[in-house]
């Protein structure tokens, strides 16, 4: 039992995502797909959906640890349903499509890939502690 | 209609071409089909260009994920994975339909309107001589056939290294569409690096493809919407389906849809066809002086096991070994992308290994946008947040390398009918498909090489993804040709044996599957069997 409801998933996973609350037709289309498609969880799986509900301040983390080296789980399907989503919401199409090279590119690459293994770091810690 | 002088089996690229062939020769033709259409999502694609959808239409979740939200993975990579929403009719009943069971061979196999030809590729390459030989079919009959077909349908390609695996001898050929900017670096590089590459039997240009560039046959040139895995809106490309909607409009043509065909009668003024209403699951019989097999390898295989020896046959079956690779193209991050594009295989890399053209494994380069992100941020490995930031910047430099190797038998291969008292057919298609050690080594070492060429163009393989046997949607070799009149083979004119007026006319005869994808030798395979027919 996973205590919380698909509606707080979208939005939790949606903040994680976004930087900011999704828009309520993205929380409807979640709410819908989570029922047409409903993922299996795994043992384990419920505890880490709940935290990451609870504290989406961690959602980084734990996503980040459980996508290296790829290791199964519905979060991260959870995750990537609420990506597909988002990216197919109008008002969100530019952080999908790709850009052009902005000014000082390779910095904000590597900037982003430093902060991405930080995350990871940080997960891997929440992970073995749980 | 009157009795039919030939009765068409299946509206794919097969059953199109010897249904136009026969009606251009004077024959009265009724072609029966499944005729399954997306009537879903069809009409709610925009005419847009693909960047300018995203960024306007409000319902294009309902086309890019699908109604049931269907366009997620869920699971392994399998085949069909790449099917958007508006093209899964191609597989609707299906799984009703034509049963099937295996634990090594996962073939796609279509009741639509059109057949699989409505997610073809365009891939337009001839068979080599050598390679017509070994598959059993005759060089100088094909080489015409190969021109009255691209004729027909419009084919475009470049006068490069790669037209002698490509269009070769065709005429007519359209230009190449523009090719997408990331991948301006590594046709550079060949450009550099050509002399290695040839000396160790790589070989790299663009494909010729089925798309017209230019407007002609009454139909557009392409639109550069970006919206290839989508839509035919423009009829650029070309389908089955549109030479049978022009059939349509010919008085010698009848069409029947809604049904599968489950056996034939042979008797000697002509045949009995027994066909499964989809909708009601009616028999229906319909008779013709000739009937031409054009389901696809593995749904003739169903008919003609059913028809002939009560179904115990078992036959073999052959099928591109696939697999596809992501790749990063370092010069290409942060390429700026022009709205306009297409989705099409944009470079192809042949690899001859001895020069013989006998022997010829092939790579195509497809690039990623149309696809959505998302199923890219699956593989990445960070976190969904970061995968997105990053990807938003790397994603022109992201190249797709689909490999086909070549497939000549060997190994556990075959298919049979057996009992299956929940099918509406009352049976279903066994198959077993497994590569001996010895191909399998072979597969992996030319894998290797195509890793080294790519990087000799500037493009480093991240990992290799195996859809499965069956996924490269080429099947062959089911009723291999033979000229002594034995069982479960095909006489060189696609004539079945031990029959008189059933003829095969998809790729079951072939004794060999090269890999360039077999749709253009299907089609000019299908119009020879046609064209004989007229003059009989």
């Amino acid at each position: 039992m996973i205590g919380h409801s698909f509606k707080d998933e979208a939005r939790a996973f949606g903040r994680y995502l976004l930087g900011h609350d999704p828009s309520a037709a993205a929380v409807a289309l979640y709410v819908e797909a989570s029922h047409k498609r409903p993922f299996t969880i795994h043992p384990g799986d419920a505890d880490l959906i709940r935290l990451g509900v609870e504290s989406p301040w961690m959602l980084g983390a734990l996503d980040g640890a459980l996508a290296f080296p790829p290791r199964r789980s519905a979060l991260r399907d959870k995750l990537l349903l609420m990506t597909a989503i988002l990216e197919t919401q109008r008002e969100h199409a530019d952080l999908f499509l790709p850009q052009a090279r902005p000014r000082g590119y390779w910095l904000v690459v590597g900037l982003q890939l430093a902060g991405a293994a930080g995350r990871l770091l940080y997960g891997k810690i929440v992970l073995a502690l749980l | 209609m009157e009795l039919a002088d030939a009765i068409v089996v299946g509206s794919g690229c097969s059953g199109a071409m010897a249904a136009q062939t026969l009606v251009e020769g004077g024959a009265r033709v009724l072609m029966l089909d499944g005729g399954v259409r997306d009537t879903r999502y069809a009409d709610l694609v925009p005419a847009a260009s693909f960047a300018d959808l995203r960024r306007h239409d409000a319902r294009q979740h309902r086309y890019l994920l699908g109604d049931d939200f269907e366009s997620i993975p869920t699971g392994a990579v399998t085949t069909g994975a790449q099917l958007t929403p508006p093209r899964r009719f191609l597989i609707d009943r299906v799984d009703e339909f034509l049963r099937h069971e295996s634990s090594t061979f996962f073939p796609m196999e279509s009741l639509a309107y059109g057949g699989l030809g409505a997610g073809w590729g365009l891939g337009c390459c001839v068979f080599s001589d050598n390679e017509l030989a070994a598959a059993g079919l005759p060089v100088t009959e094909m080489r015409d056939a190969y021109q009255t077909v691209a004729d027909r349908i419009g084919i475009c390609g470049a006068a490069d290294d790669a037209q002698p695996y490509t269009f070769a001898h065709v005429r007519g050929i359209q230009p190449p569409p523009a090719l997408h900017p990331s991948l301006e670096g590594p046709h550079r590089a060949y450009a550099a690096k050509k002399g290695a590459l040839n000396a160790r039997g790589f070989h790299f240009g663009r494909p010729a493809l089925a798309l017209l560039t230019e407007d002609a046959h009454g139909r557009r040139g392409i639109d550069y919407r970006d919206m290839e895995f989508y839509d035919d809106k423009s009829q650029a490309a070309w389908r089955a389906w549109i030479a049978v909607d022009r059939l349509r409009q010919d008085s010698r043509f009848a069409y029947h849809g809604g049904l599968l065909v489950t056996r034939f009668s042979d008797g000697p003024d002509g045949v009995e066809v027994e066909a499964l209403r989809l909708d009601t699951r009616e028999r229906v019989a319909y008779r013709g002086r000739e009937l031409v097999l054009a389901a696809g390898v593995l749904g003739s295989a169903r008919i003609v096991l059913r028809s002939l020896d009560g179904g115990g046959g078992r036959l073999p079956i052959l099928s591109n070994p696939y697999y596809y690779t992501p790749c990063v193209v370092p010069s290409a991050f942060g390429t700026a992308l022009p709205d306009r594009l297409n989705s099409m295989a944009q470079l192809s890399l042949f690899h001859d290994r001895d020069g013989s053209h006998r022997d010829v494994a092939m790579a195509s380069l497809y690039m990623y946008r149309s696809l959505l992100l998302f199923r890219l941020l699956r593989e990445v490995p960070l976190g969904m947040r970061d995968a997105r930031a990053l990807m938003n910047y790397l994603l022109p430099g992201f190249v797709i390398m689909g490999l086909h190797h070549p497939e000549a038998g060997g190994g556990d291969k075959w298919m049979a009918l057996e009992a299956d008292s929940a099918s509406p057919t009352g049976d279903r298609l066994r198959t077993t498909y497994v590569l001996d050690d010895e191909t399998e080594r072979q597969v992996r070492a030319r894998e290797g090489q195509f890793t080294w060429a790519m990087r000799q163009l500037g493009a480093y393989a991240i990992k290799r993804v195996s859809p499965g046997q069956g996924s490269s949607v080429h099947y062959a070799g089911s009723l291999p040709f033979a000229e002594s009149d034995r069982p479960w083979r095909l006489d060189p004119s696609g004539r079945l044996h031990g029959t008189r007026h059933v003829f095969v006319a998809d790729g079951s005869g072939f004794r060999f599957l090269p890999a360039k994808g077999p749709t253009f030798t299907l089609m000019a395979h299908a119009h020879l069997v046609a064209r004989r027919l007229t003059r009989r």
